[in-house]
């Protein structure tokens, strides 16, 4: 699978900068500006690189030349996956560091659950959209699969907007940190390896 | 051992049926896969690699069943499909590194050789290749981690007859080695003639024929007459006839007309014509 992932990486190097610089500009902007989005859009803009990767994939015809080298399905899979992962982890990485210089300095000191429920709450949300999204990939092809994604980006701002909505002692009546935390972990992993599961088996049921 | 058997190979599409396939390709020899679009030709070379899911028959690759071990199998398979399928912005020497952790036999100074020896510039990205270069590139990937069979698409379709004679040279080159074998399919015929041990006649999913070359050419005779003539002519040595009102021009069995003229030698291409206008 290091091939997979090689070749992954220099297709990011080349086609992918430009989510660097995105990323590079809203945290810069969510560090003068209060607004979350700025915060979790690069999160989820991350989100979308194994779709693009998949879609350069199957415009240079690679999806078909891969399935002619020895790899199995689920490698090919579990890469675009594993991509996916990285590039959450290299987000998050680049968020946390500046959040955290961001609340020393403009907030003056880190408020550590605050700080940790945010960066928890972009991994599982992501991870989510993305979980619910590569099934449909590999099933229906990366257009269709682009589709699901951004409805359940609607669906996430949808369900921002009902939250904040919500009076504040609703949130935290029910869900201490702690709980939060554990859950929030939980159902990351639970739904990214149920995602996994179900794009292998399409993929394994996909004609090339 | 045979490099290659295919036996009842069947796939159905709507509007297609590939029927009860068998052929088998020896080892240390170059099968030529002709038929007009849609024969079959494609849908076959993925069925043998599992890219397409048969509804029947049996593949055995290099003496092992496909169906358990094809993941394992492919690191003894070099193909080149009709597109090549490389990354766009992929160079020579990226592509290089990629296959070194693809291929546990991949040899990285014979793929140096080949770029050189292609004039394949290998800091230059897939996209600003010609046809011509990224074939040449995709049969270099194939030819560098110790295939012994190699199962090729179309490689020189769209190609100029320059690139298309070194890339038969770089095959013929390929089967000097007694195991390594080629199947390689294309509707340039001519490609096929000067390349191939057997040749392998599908049309519309159907096999009409699986023969050697050589015994193809001998087998067959194309004979020149008058219409008299083609009434004296006996019926089974007849297997297709063109008349016009000067005469007719005849695909027949040459040992069955030896007393009635002499058949002159047929091609490939216009022995797959006329069969496949027969089999209409």
């Amino acid at each position: 699978m290091k091939g997979l992932l090689l070749k992954d990486w220099y297709m990011m190097k080349s086609y992918c900068r430009v989510y660097l610089l995105i990323t590079i500009i809203f945290l810069m902007v969510s560090c003068m500006n209060e607004n979350k989005f700025y915060v979790f859009y690069p999160c989820l803009l991350c989100g979308m690189i194994p779709v693009n990767l998949l879609s350069y994939d199957e415009r240079s015809g690679w999806i078909q030349y891969s399935s002619t080298l020895p790899y199995t399905k689920m490698q090919f899979v579990s890469s675009k996956y594993l991509i996916g992962l990285f590039s959450l982890l290299a987000v998050i990485t680049v968020t946390g560091i500046l959040q955290a210089v961001k609340m020393n300095v403009v907030d003056g000191g880190l408020a550590i659950s605050e700080y940790v429920i945010t960066l928890l709450l972009m991994c599982v949300i992501t991870t989510t959209c993305l979980s619910l999204c590569m099934p449909f990939v590999f099933l229906l092809g990366v257009e269709k699969g682009r589709i699901v994604y951004f409805v359940m980006i609607g669906i996430f701002f949808a369900g921002i907007a009902i939250a904040t909505r919500l009076p504040i002692g609703v949130l935290e009546s029910g869900f201490t940190p702690g709980l939060l935390l554990a859950g929030s972990v939980l159902f990351g992993i639970g739904i990214c390896a149920l995602s996994w599961y179900l794009s292998v088996v399409f993929y394994r049921k996909r004609e090339l | 051992m045979n490099a290659l058997e295919i036996k009842d190979l069947t796939k159905c599409y709507p509007g297609f049926l590939l029927d009860h396939l068998d052929l088998t390709l020896p080892s240390g020899c170059i099968m030529g896969l002709v038929g007009e679009n849609g024969a079959g030709k494609s849908t076959t070379i993925k069925l043998v690699l599992n890219m397409l899911h048969k509804d029947g028959g049996t593949i055995t690759i290099l003496g092992r069943n496909s169906d358990d071990n094809i993941e394992l199998l492919k690191e003894d398979i070099g193909v080149v499909m009709d597109e090549v399928g490389i990354p766009e912005c992929l160079n020579g020497k990226q592509i290089g590194n990629v296959m070194k952790h693809t291929f546990k036999n991949w040899r990285e100074e014979e793929y140096s050789a080949l770029l050189r020896k292609l004039s394949i510039p290998d800091g230059k990205p897939f996209k600003d290749f010609s046809r011509g270069m990224k074939m040449k590139l995709g049969i270099a990937v194939a030819l560098s981690h110790k295939a012994k069979l190699l199962l090729l698409d179309e490689p020189t379709s769209g190609l100029d007859p320059v690139v298309r004679d070194e890339v038969v040279t770089m095959l013929s080159d390929f089967t000097r080695e007694e195991d390594h074998s080629i199947l390689i399919s294309s509707h340039i015929v001519s490609d096929l003639e000067k390349l191939c041990d057997y040749i392998t006649f599908l049309h519309k999913g159907k096999l009409l024929l699986c023969e050697e070359k050589d015994r193809l050419l001998a087998k067959y005779g194309l004979l020149h007459c008058t219409l008299e003539q083609l009434q004296g002519l006996p019926a089974d040595a007849v297997l297709y006839k063109k008349e016009n009102p000067y005469g007719a021009e005849v695909l027949v069995l040459r040992d069955a007309v030896s007393g009635y003229g002499t058949a002159a030698p047929v091609s490939i291409e216009e022995l797959f014509v006329f069969l496949a206008k027969e089999a209409v």
